[in-house]
């Protein structure tokens, strides 16, 4: 769901028409890349993209996170992960909103058309299938649009912080790849992170039986109990999948707040935390908006409870945050 | 499921064996009533399961008869501050004779799935005590941790015992007990509208209020920020709920409160647990 959103939020930005040209079709991470396209006075183009990414699985666990910005209607997204025994999709909308998905065959698929415009904190994460060491994430993304009066398109990507790999993008009988990162093997130029997002390295600790043990009473388990103590294990290690986690002994630096760990071990968000969402989260603040005239301000749904209260346009916003919501999480209006 | 207490008006007592109950929150009859009514547990049992219970009186009831009634909630009649006492000669439910404590055994056959109250009257039809009652579809399991730490997720197993390929909506809803404790259910005056608050935010209600996904997505817009929601859709009898709490919440204790649902044919289970998040 969250490389849907932003491709998606690639291609609403992208104005292309019945042809499109992109220069360069192989920028280096941070290049900024102009994309053209002609197609008659007010046409409305269909646009698709899709590309894919593997997630890593540790310890039978798979997790992606990140934050997004959903810039315009329409869209429609269709996201499929395999390999994975479930697979849950996490939305923030204020509060943490997460719906669960059954796997078939160890393929989840889902779909969502008209996403609300704005910035959400997404989260997927669930079981991988037993001995897969990858989870496959295919994404899809669809959009229509508009000409302006002269039948062009034009704009100016910012391609800082977008990960290595190609884009493939499908409008009116064309279609353009873009590949972004080259033949070079250097990572990502715009993975800067910024010093302040990586104020400390922290150093993960060995997951012995002593920290296996102190996880179990964080989490209220009881470690001599060895069903517990198994299950407090396959908890700590799907905490710690990803990297996003870390246990550090004491003595070493916390990486949220100043000052090093005070206990026997202390659980911090790594330094590297996450590495694919910050570069993503880089690839959705590097897109410039050149030319979306009709691109209404965004609602961050964090204030969601304010604008509620406050205008009729935005109430229209929540509204369709409902319905969104309804048929993200898969419900009727039956009561 | 275990035993559920309620101590009623001028020292009754009323057990109900084998059923669940979840705390509600604080209730009203109109918010500029002195007399509110407070209900901090409903009481939850699966539809035509017996209901078997034990009430205790005031000794000077001791060998008297008292009568016990299953009738469809009427809120706003709960509310009423001067609901104990009333005249229910509507009470038809089975007779029971209080022994020389003043106690009395009772068994009440099930009902079908909804809001009910469970009232005690004497031999005089008058209310002595009464309780609310969820009765559903089936009976819910919940396996949660007891702890988890913010920004963690939690997980909840969810399976009910009701028979059926339907689909479910597996859905769990979980609040801090301070944000839950300060939770307020209001009838407002002169209608049959309720207001439902929480912290500075409130929700006006029409009629009574019942489950559906419309309530559920406007109650949602009334939970504070360290909540969380998790669903899952399916025809199995059991589903695993994720529920992502957030780094910054306050650690503290958490009431998560799990339901099934079925659209179109109503509530298959109810539970609730407390988690701590540390």
């Amino acid at each position: 769901m969250i490389k849907i959103f932003m491709v998606l939020a690639l291609l609403l930005l992208i104005s292309f028409g019945s042809g499109f040209e992109v220069s360069p079709s192989n920028p280096n991470s941070g290049d900024r890349v102009i994309l053209n396209g002609i197609a008659s006075p007010g046409e409305q183009v269909p646009l698709r993209s899709s590309f894919s990414m593997n997630l890593p699985v540790a310890a039978g666990q798979y997790e992606y996170e990140t934050r997004l910005d959903i810039p315009q209607k329409p869209n429609k997204f269709t996201l499929t992960v395999r390999n994975v025994k479930d697979f849950n999709a996490g939305v923030k909308l204020g509060i943490w909103i997460t719906k669960g998905f059954a796997a078939s065959d160890g393929t989840a698929t889902i779909s969502q058309a008209d996403v609300p415009t704005g910035t959400y904190d997404l989260k997927m994460f669930g079981e991988a299938l037993p001995g897969a060491s990858q989870v496959p994430v295919q994404v899809v993304a669809e959009t229509t649009v508009k000409a302006d009066s002269q039948g062009k398109y034009g704009m100016e990507i910012d391609t800082s912080g977008i990960p290595n790999g190609d884009y493939r993008i499908e409008g009116a009988g064309d279609s353009k790849t873009i590949h972004i990162g080259g033949s070079s093997q250097s990572t990502s130029s715009g993975d800067d992170g910024g010093n302040a997002y990586i104020p400390q390295k922290p150093k993960q600790v060995e997951i012995t039986r002593n920290v296996i043990k102190w996880y179990a009473h964080q989490i209220g388990l009881n470690p001599s109990n060895s069903s517990q103590y198994a299950e407090t294990e396959k908890y700590l290690q799907k905490r710690l999948s990803g990297g996003y986690w870390l246990v550090v002994a004491r003595g070493e630096p916390l990486t949220e707040e100043a000052g090093n760990c005070e206990q026997e071990y202390c659980l911090v968000r790594g330094a590297d935390a996450c590495r694919i969402c910050r570069e993503k989260d880089a690839l959705l603040k590097g897109i410039n908006l050149s030319e979306k005239p009709e691109l209404k301000s965004k609602t961050s749904p964090q204030n969601l409870s304010q604008v509620l209260e406050n205008d009729t346009e935005n109430k229209n916003f929540i509204s369709t945050i409902f319905e969104w919501m309804e048929g993200l999480l898969g419900i009727g209006k039956a009561g | 499921m275990a035993n559920a207490l309620n101590q009623g008006h001028e020292g009754t007592k009323l057990t109900l064996e084998d059923t669940n109950q979840i705390k509600m929150p604080f209730l009203s009859a109109s918010q500029e009533m002195n007399g509110t009514y407070s209900m901090d547990n409903i009481f939850i049992s699966a539809e035509n399961q017996s209901l078997k219970g034990t009430f205790s009186g005031p000794i000077a009831m001791a060998g008297s008869k008292i009568k016990i009634c299953i009738l469809a909630l009427d809120i706003a009649e709960f509310l009423s501050p001067s609901s104990a006492g009333d005249n229910m000669t509507n009470c038809s439910g089975p007779s029971v004779r209080l022994n020389g404590t003043g106690t009395a055994r009772f068994t009440v056959p099930g009902v079908r799935e909804g809001i009910y109250t469970l009232s005690v009257v004497d031999n005089n039809s008058s209310k002595l005590t009464a309780i609310p009652l969820l009765i559903t579809q089936g009976n819910l399991t919940m396996q949660t941790q007891a702890k988890v730490m913010a920004g963690d997720v939690l997980t909840a197993k969810m399976s009910t015992t009701a028979e059926g390929n339907q689909t479910r909506i597996f859905a769990g809803i979980m609040i801090s007990m301070k944000d839950y404790k300060n939770a307020s259910l209001h009838r407002v005056n002169g209608t049959q509208n309720f207001t439902l608050s929480l912290g500075s935010k409130s929700l006006e209600i029409g009629g009574m209020p019942s489950l559906s996904t419309d309530l559920l997505m406007k109650v949602m817009y009334l939970l504070p920020q360290n909540s969380a929601v998790g669903m899952q859709e399916s025809q199995n009898p059991e589903a695993d709920l994720a529920l992502i709490t957030d780094a910054q919440w306050p650690k503290g204790i958490y009431i998560l409160t799990c339901a099934i649902y079925s659209p179109g044919q109503g509530l298959i289970g109810l539970k609730q647990e407390a988690v701590e998040v540390s």
